[in-house]
């Protein structure tokens, strides 16, 4: 699925106009508050109509100002996820899930309804009202919602937004999950750098209507553009792993690529995959190989990629196939002389991981 | 007075039936859609409850008079009047009632989150679908409270009934004109039964309002 959008929307004094060719896998589009974020969604979904302009899905053309073409939302096939998961308050969960359900036809049908419970685990909360549920368990109906009417496309409007740790891990892990296995697109509207490094293979950056830039997602950490509403202190590596068993009774280990990481314990089984987020400004680097350290997991690395312009700098350690980013001080930077391919050890103590599992 | 009853209760059901399809339709235009005129048309419909009843009446005897377009209507399709008839009582009913169950409905339809019909549009539904089974059901509660509403006010209607139906018995006269006759009459007794069978139709009605609210909730809550 490719999104060709070339649009243009006014409100008062805002307006939006963006021309760009969404791409397959998961697209996050990202800026501040205000940037036009949803209602670039929201003419995608056909919520909103665009004042000019052409948006094809697919090589459908589903809107087109010139040519007078405007695919109503219901026809477009086009999930959406809504940050406050806008589940039907007088249905169950399985009637929610049924809705779209029932109104696709069979032959396009991805699986069936009881492989969406499963996949988002909501057995246990099949039957029950959608009033009382928690936040974290709305998102996943919400999701499972979307996922059982099987979209071409789906759109998630900053789905993590109101969620705790475990939650915002869980989603995450299945929206990659989805993604892969489904063979589903997906356009993920966030403010959030973490979310966006861990999920996203490509970003688009909106300001003020406008597409600022596009590319890949680690661009984040080193543009300008983002750099004065991005809050840095707080990004964090969210990190998928398959569980390695116990180390003792409060340590657990998780395999990531070819690195063994000492955790706080986990409670899935060995085998399992978990999600893990790590702060990058806990990640200490060091040059040589610590001697005698209390810290659990000393990763040796190297250095794909250095951030000189902001402070912190994010400094992208490469550790078998997959990238760690920690956050130290440029002084720290110019102090241990660091460049890009050094070799460094990462520390990390184990109570710095922080499991993000739901159970 | 079973007569009485069962006459006030025909007037009073089929005025609000006669509303509650317009109502919703308003309801839904005024609540859900960005209409040139909302101010006009929120102003006319409202304006019922504002006017003196014995004035709605008279603007009602205007329309639908004998020598009313809609009265000429009435004879050259049904070959009767429609001024002192039950049907007359009715429309007066209808009329009278209207701003109350549509302004109740047209808040229950502010009240429903666009997200949920949204979500309903991006799951497949078509705006049909998505009115009757995630809007209409949204708006339960200030439906049943509109129509019930509607229903007492229009059991109740005295004014504008009495100017375009007359209050002629067996025919027009339901139980606030009976109350009025009796007590002009000096019949005290006669009139303060009435006045019971009143209160107890308010009673009831407003019963079978809760119940159907509680009823909504617990089938809402699962």
């Amino acid at each position: 699925m490719s999104i060709q959008l070339n649009v243009t929307k006014k409100y008062g004094d805002f307006e939006l106009a963006i021309q760009t060719v969404i791409g397959n896998g998961i697209t996050g589009i990202f800026g501040p508050s205000a940037s036009g974020k949803s209602t670039l969604l929201n003419c995608i979904a056909g919520f909103e109509d665009p004042d000019g302009g052409q948006i094809t899905l697919n090589s459908k053309t589903v809107f087109s100002s010139s040519s007078k073409i405007n695919i109503s939302p219901e026809k477009r096939r086009v999930g959406y996820v809504h940050q406050h998961s806008a589940l039907f308050p007088h249905l169950t969960v399985r009637q929610n899930l049924e809705f779209g359900y029932n109104l696709t036809e069979k032959y396009r049908r991805v699986g069936n309804l009881e492989d969406v419970v499963h996949l988002l685990q909501l057995e246990q909360i099949i039957e029950r009202g959608v009033t009382n549920l928690s936040g974290g368990e709305r998102q996943r109906v919400a999701l499972a919602r979307s996922l059982a009417a099987s979209p071409d496309v789906l759109l998630l409007d900053e789905p993590l937004a109101s969620l705790d740790l475990p939650f915002r891990g869980f989603i995450l892990e299945k929206l990659r999950e989805i993604s892969r296995g489904r063979n589903l697109d997906m356009v993920y509207v966030s403010h959030s750098v973490s979310e966006m490094i861990a999920l996203a293979d490509s970003v688009i950056v909106i300001r003020n209507g406008m597409k600022v830039v596009e590319g890949n997602a680690s661009l984040l950490l080193n543009n300008s553009s983002v750099a004065d509403y991005v809050d840095y202190g707080s990004f964090e590596n969210i990190l998928q792993g398959v569980v390695d068993g116990s180390v003792d009774e409060n340590l657990s280990a998780l395999t990531i690529g070819d690195v063994r990481l000492i955790t706080p314990k986990l409670a899935s089984e060995k085998g399992k995959q978990a999600t893990v987020s790590i702060k990058a400004s806990d990640i200490i680097v060091s040059k040589y190989l610590p001697a005698a350290i209390s810290a659990r997991n000393i990763l040796k690395a190297n250095i794909a990629s250095i951030n000189h312009s902001e402070n912190p700098t994010f400094i992208d350690c490469e550790i078998g196939g997959w990238v760690l980013t920690a956050a130290i001080t440029r002084q720290s930077v110019l102090d241990l002389g660091l460049r890009t391919s050094d070799e460094v050890y990462l520390i990390i103590k184990a109570t710095s991981v922080i499991p993000m599992e739901l159970y | 007075m079973f007569d009485l009853i069962l006459l006030s209760l025909q007037v009073a059901v089929i005025a609000t039936l006669i509303n509650i399809p317009i109502a919703i339709y308003v309801g839904w235009l005024i609540g859900r859609r960005n209409i040139k005129g909302k101010l006009i048309l929120e102003t006319l419909i409202s304006l019922p409850l504002a006017l003196p009843p014995v004035v709605t009446g008279y603007f009602l005897l205007i329309l639908v008079g004998r020598e009313a377009p809609l009265g000429q209507l009435s004879r050259f399709i049904f070959g009767a009047d429609i001024v002192f008839t039950w049907v007359a009582s009715a429309i007066a009913a209808s009329v009278v009632s209207f701003p109350l169950m549509v302004r109740a409905i047209i808040v229950a339809m502010q009240g429903v989150d666009t997200t949920l019909e949204r979500s309903a549009r991006s799951l497949g539904a078509g705006p049909l679908r998505t009115f009757f089974k995630i809007t209409m059901p949204l708006c339960y509660n200030g439906l049943v409270a509109g129509v019930l509403l509607g229903f007492v006010r229009a059991i109740g209607e005295f004014g504008a009934t009495i100017v375009v139906a007359g209050n002629i018995p067996g025919r027009t006269q339901t139980i606030p004109l009976a109350i009025y006759s009796k007590v002009q009459l000096g019949k005290d007794s006669e009139a303060l039964n009435l006045i019971l069978v009143s209160a107890l139709m308010a009673i009831v009605t407003l019963i079978v309002h809760h119940w159907l609210i509680i009823r909504g909730s617990k089938k809402r809550a699962g």
